[in-house]
């Protein structure tokens, strides 16, 4: 599904400024997330990427700059609001999958559920069921994060961060602490829910997984300098790839 | 390098830990200096006044008892000090005991003191003026400048005096002791004299007397009950002695307040090195725990499990040096400030001196406890196996608990309880020992009640709230029950009388009763005509038994009687015995002025109202409540050092808390960052985080509210014995049992709360971050 005609934001960030120290690490930015995109934000290390991710996510506060959830600002919300938010319209992916410790996959997803959704008690298990089952973690359910391969893990993590069926769904490097096999799993989820209209930030340095966004930025010192729509190839993935390799290239990658 | 780095992270729980075991080894160094510097402190100031081994007040022939006494075998020095006998009044306080005058001559070397127990230079007390014990005070409220008036004789026989300073009473001084000592110029004492010389017989009211300090010969092999009983034996001792105190008598009257502050701090210590060796055991555990990972890379750079594990016990194990040296170097000035503190209950300051042998045996015995609690821990370190720990991947238990949305913080909360129990072991020990040891300061507060009732009834033969003693026929005592009754009805009434008699030679107290039934039994059954009580201090200090048979004389006069049942009446230390009217009918004659009677009221809170009636309104009476002069004093330092362990106990919890929180926020900052992430509010986890405490502090306050029910009465049953207080028994009560088991929860679970405020000043991002899966 390509989504960017319809050009309806679910988040806007305006001139995001963001510094550690002396250092500026988001320089102005300014940036829209649409409704049922898949966007890629690629860049080398230290490029900002994932502060950007923080900050469009209110997890970090920017320094400067304005940012809009919807007509929600998320620049100076309270810590409340922020929960909120995170309970209500987020769900978040880790390259560490970060499940909670002593809780089994089932239970981290249905966690997820309790505390955001709003739904009852009974449909939240419901969903948290099919969600496993969909992510294909039927046998691994009832185990621990310690017992499981990072793949399951990382599976887990997605169903439970798309439990409360959130308005967008943020990835950092979700796959950067996966092998080859779970990495394609973890991608494909990605796709099938980006195909059901789940709207996605995706921040990766992984041209494997850039490949499956619709629209790619690619940031630098801070700023987007170059941004791709990958929408208009459809699902041929030849061309898809020789495009984002012809671009990347073209950005000194 | 290693070390330093190693400092930097762990500076808070080694600071913690420092400030633990400095305070557990202050108060451990203090109640050691404290207690042997008291007795020994008050031992050398008997010598100095000449106490001797023992002091026999007489009132009558004190030269021929002298002669008789100088003359018996073993018998190294016998000296008299003559005094005067004289009921006084002090600040419209009518005294329940004479008091004693003696004259400043200069032949004994009294030490004139100030307030505070320090040393004032004093030439000669002027005429007109009187020094008395510091205890006066928390006795009488008494100045200086104060009045004391003394009642020598009914015509004219008053003489006042101006309090002008203090003097060191070592053997009369204590608030304990009612009878008290008052230094007067040689002048006034001979102008005494002839007051008492100059009035009617029938019209003297003072009188003249001495005390004989008896000393055995120090290659006498005689112990002193033998040694007393070899005197009673060859001279008149029995028949005109008014009564007698041994050396060690004196020693627990004088100190008992100072020792009772000495054993709280005693029990005080020993419970927080406990909790200071479990939060080493905690502390150590889950550093190592942590920082596994770091350990097992350094030893893959070929550093030693022995280096590493050297890091370790030079923090912890210096960190327990430190803090027992700051406790051996700050226990004098402590412990000066104790005695200086309790002046006005011990009447005099005792001399603090450092027990250094002493006290370095005990601090060798505390670093060898220390230290062998931080090897123990940090030799996990050794088994620390580089390639396994590097490839190990966290892991929690499995545990199976409910969720759902309507409990859900408390489900989370139990669910991190239940997967990492270990962690929360200690917590839940210390909670228990704090708990019990709130517990049994509780019992002993409640035991003593708002207005130390526990001690008057321990102290007292029988329960009463009210005595009344006429002294002759012209006493109306249908009037003076008339009075009683109408401020509130006489509920139940019996006679008592105190006297001096000797068993097997042994001087005591009996204690007759007209009604045996009031005796507070312990064992055994009430005594009759031909058999006696004895207190357990009595049964201890013979060696009797209930069956045995004793010798008891009064006034020249010898039965034999049986021990028929140990009692419980700590007066005198619980130098006294129990006789039933009949039985002390058989030694001595019943028909004097000996009897008081003792009064159970309706109401007794009028008692106070009744005694200042009948005191005001009656002559040739004497009236007392169920309390004596330095009781308030006491009860007063004991409330305030329970008020104080409460105190103290809840800063104990804040630092409990701090060291334990600290590590379960360290250890668990993933997963409070993931629930932050899916939307927990802070004030949430918080919450839960605070759950936590509340359910493993109340497992382990519940546990010792078990322990305390079993423990806390024996406990301080044990401690008490020495008191002459032979049963404890404090029983279920809001203070010792019901305070504790929500208090210890509660402050817990605050702290906790409080603590866990650095949750909302760290960003998501940087938890999530700083851990690694």
């Amino acid at each position: 599904m390509d989504h960017t005609k319809v050009k309806t934001p679910v988040i806007s960030g305006k001139n995001i400024v963001q510094t550690f120290g002396q250092t500026k690490v988001l320089n102005e930015i300014s940036i829209e997330i649409y409704d049922g995109d898949f966007t890629v934000v690629m860049g080398t290390s230290g490029s900002g990427k994932s502060t950007l991710l923080y900050c469009l996510s209110g997890m970090e506060q920017a320094a400067g700059g304005t940012i809009l959830c919807g007509n929600q600002e998320i620049t100076g919300a309270s810590e409340k609001e922020l929960t909120k938010l995170r309970a209500d319209k987020f769900g978040f992916v880790f390259q560490k999958t970060h499940l909670v410790s002593n809780l089994t996959l089932y239970e981290n997803i249905v966690m997820s559920g309790l505390i955001g959704s709003g739904l009852g008690e009974k449909d939240v298990r419901k969903r948290a069921k099919e969600l496993a089952a969909r992510m294909n973690l039927q046998d691994a359910a009832d185990r621990l994060p310690s017992q499981v391969s990072g793949g399951e893990a990382q599976r887990a993590a997605v169903a439970r961060a798309v439990m409360g069926d959130p308005a967008i769904l943020f990835a950092d490097e979700p796959t950067g602490a996966l092998n080859k096999a779970n990495t394609k799993e973890v991608l494909n989820l990605f796709t099938k829910l980006h195909e059901k209209g789940q709207t996605i930030l995706l921040v990766t340095h992984d041209k494997e997984a850039a490949l499956r966004g619709n629209r790619i930025l690619y940031i630098e010192d801070g700023r987007v300098v170059s941004e791709l729509a990958l929408s208009e190839y459809g699902k041929d993935k030849d061309a898809r790839e020789k495009k984002l390799t012809a671009w990347l290239e073209g950005l000194g990658w | 390098m290693l070390l330093g780095a190693a400092w930097k992270r762990q500076k808070f729980s080694v600071c913690a830990i420092f400030l633990m075991i400095a305070i557990a080894a202050l108060s451990l160094f203090t109640a050691i200096t404290l207690y042997t510097s008291g007795t020994a402190s008050v031992e050398d100031k008997m010598d100095r006044l000449g106490f001797g081994d023992f002091t026999v007040w007489v009132s009558a022939q004190p030269e021929r008892l002298l002669a008789e006494i100088a003359q018996t075998a073993d018998v190294e020095s016998a000296i008299q000090q003559e005094i005067i006998y004289a009921g006084y009044e002090v600040n419209g306080n009518h005294s329940d005991n004479e008091g004693q005058l003696i004259a400043d001559d200069g032949t004994i070397p009294y030490h004139f003191i100030d307030r505070s127990g320090e040393s004032v230079n004093l030439s000669e007390i002027p005429v007109g003026n009187i020094y008395v014990s510091p205890a006066m005070e928390s006795m009488f409220d008494v100045q200086i400048g104060d009045t004391i008036q003394f009642n020598l004789s009914r015509t004219n026989g008053r003489k006042a005096f101006t309090v002008a300073g203090y003097f060191e009473d070592a053997f009369m001084g204590s608030s304990m002791i009612d009878m008290k000592s008052f230094l007067v110029n040689s002048e006034d004492y001979e102008e005494m004299l002839q007051i008492m010389a100059d009035a009617a017989a029938i019209d003297v009211l003072g009188r003249s007397g001495a005390m004989l300090h008896i000393s055995k010969n120090p290659s006498s092999g005689l112990t002193d009950t033998e040694f007393y009983e070899a005197l009673q034996e060859h001279t008149e001792l029995a028949r005109y002695m008014d009564f007698t105190y041994r050396k060690d008598s004196i020693l627990s009257y004088m100190l008992l307040l100072q020792n009772i502050v000495a054993g709280f701090l005693m029990i005080f210590s020993m419970v927080l090195f406990v909790i200071c060796l479990i939060m080493i055991r905690h502390s150590l555990t889950l550093v190592i725990q942590q920082e596994k990972g770091d350990m097992a890379i350094l030893r893959t750079m070929g550093l030693t499990g022995n280096i590493l594990r050297s890091i370790y016990v030079t923090l912890y194990g210096g960190s327990g040096f430190l803090g027992v040296v700051l406790g051996a170097v700050f226990c004098r000035m402590v412990a000066e400030n104790i005695a200086k503190g309790m002046v006005t209950s011990t009447g005099m300051l005792v001399d603090i001196r450092t027990p250094a042998g002493l006290l370095f045996g005990v601090f060798v015995i505390c670093m060898l406890v220390l230290m062998a609690a931080v090897f123990t821990q940090t030799g996990k370190i050794l088994h620390i196996a580089p390639m396994q720990t590097l490839r190990e991947t966290k892991s929690a238990a499995r545990v199976q608990s409910p969720f759902s949305r309507r409990y859900l913080l408390v489900h989370i909360a139990v669910r991190e309880v239940l997967a990492d129990r270990n962690k929360y072991i200690s917590l839940c020990l210390i909670a228990m020992i704090l708990t019990v040891f709130l517990s049994v300061i509780g019992h002993m507060g409640a035991w003593l009640g708002p207005n130390g009732e526990g001690l008057m009834n321990s102290f007292s033969v029988a329960e009463h709230d009210l005595g009344v003693q006429p002294l002759n026929q012209t006493v109306p005592m249908d009037e003076i029950e008339r009075v009683i009754n109408w401020y509130s009805p006489v509920v139940e009434q019996y006679e008592l009388a105190m006297q001096s008699v000797t068993v097997n030679g042994q001087e005591y107290t009996a204690n007759v009763l007209d009604d045996t039934r009031w005796f507070h039994m312990l064992s055994g059954s009430v005594c009759d005509d031909d058999s006696i009580l004895i207190t357990d201090t009595v049964a201890r200090e013979m060696n009797l038994e209930i069956g045995d048979t004793v010798r008891v004389s009064a006034n020249g006069r010898m039965g034999e009687y049986e021990v028929s049942g140990i009692y419980q009446c700590a007066n005198g230390m619980g130098t006294n015995i129990g006789m039933s009217i009949g039985g002390y009918a058989r030694i001595d004659d019943i028909t004097g002025y000996i009897w008081c009677k003792h009064y159970i009221l309706e109401n007794g809170s009028v008692r106070d109202y009744v005694y200042n009636y009948l005191e005001e309104h009656y002559r040739g009476i004497d009236v007392h409540t169920n309390s004596w002069s330095g009781l308030s004093g006491i009860v007063f330092v004991m409330h305030m050092l329970i008020v104080l362990l409460y105190v103290v106990t809840a800063v104990i919890i804040l630092i409990t808390v701090a060291l334990v929180a600290g590590k379960l926020l360290q250890s668990e900052k993933s997963n409070m960052a993931i629930y932050k992430s899916l939307g927990l509010h802070t004030g949430k986890l918080r919450i839960s985080f605070a759950l936590r405490f509340l359910i493993v502090v109340l497992g382990g306050a519940l546990l010792g509210f078990v322990a305390a029910g079993i423990l806390a009465d024996p406990l301080i049953g044990v401690v008490f014995k020495r008191f002459g207080i032979g049963e404890f028994a404090a029983g279920f009560s809001m203070l010792g049992n019901i305070v504790p088991l929500v208090a210890i929860p509660l402050l817990f679970t605050l702290s906790a709360w409080f603590y866990s405020a650095r949750l909302s000043w760290v960003s998501i991002v940087e938890l999530i971050s700083e851990d690694g899966e």
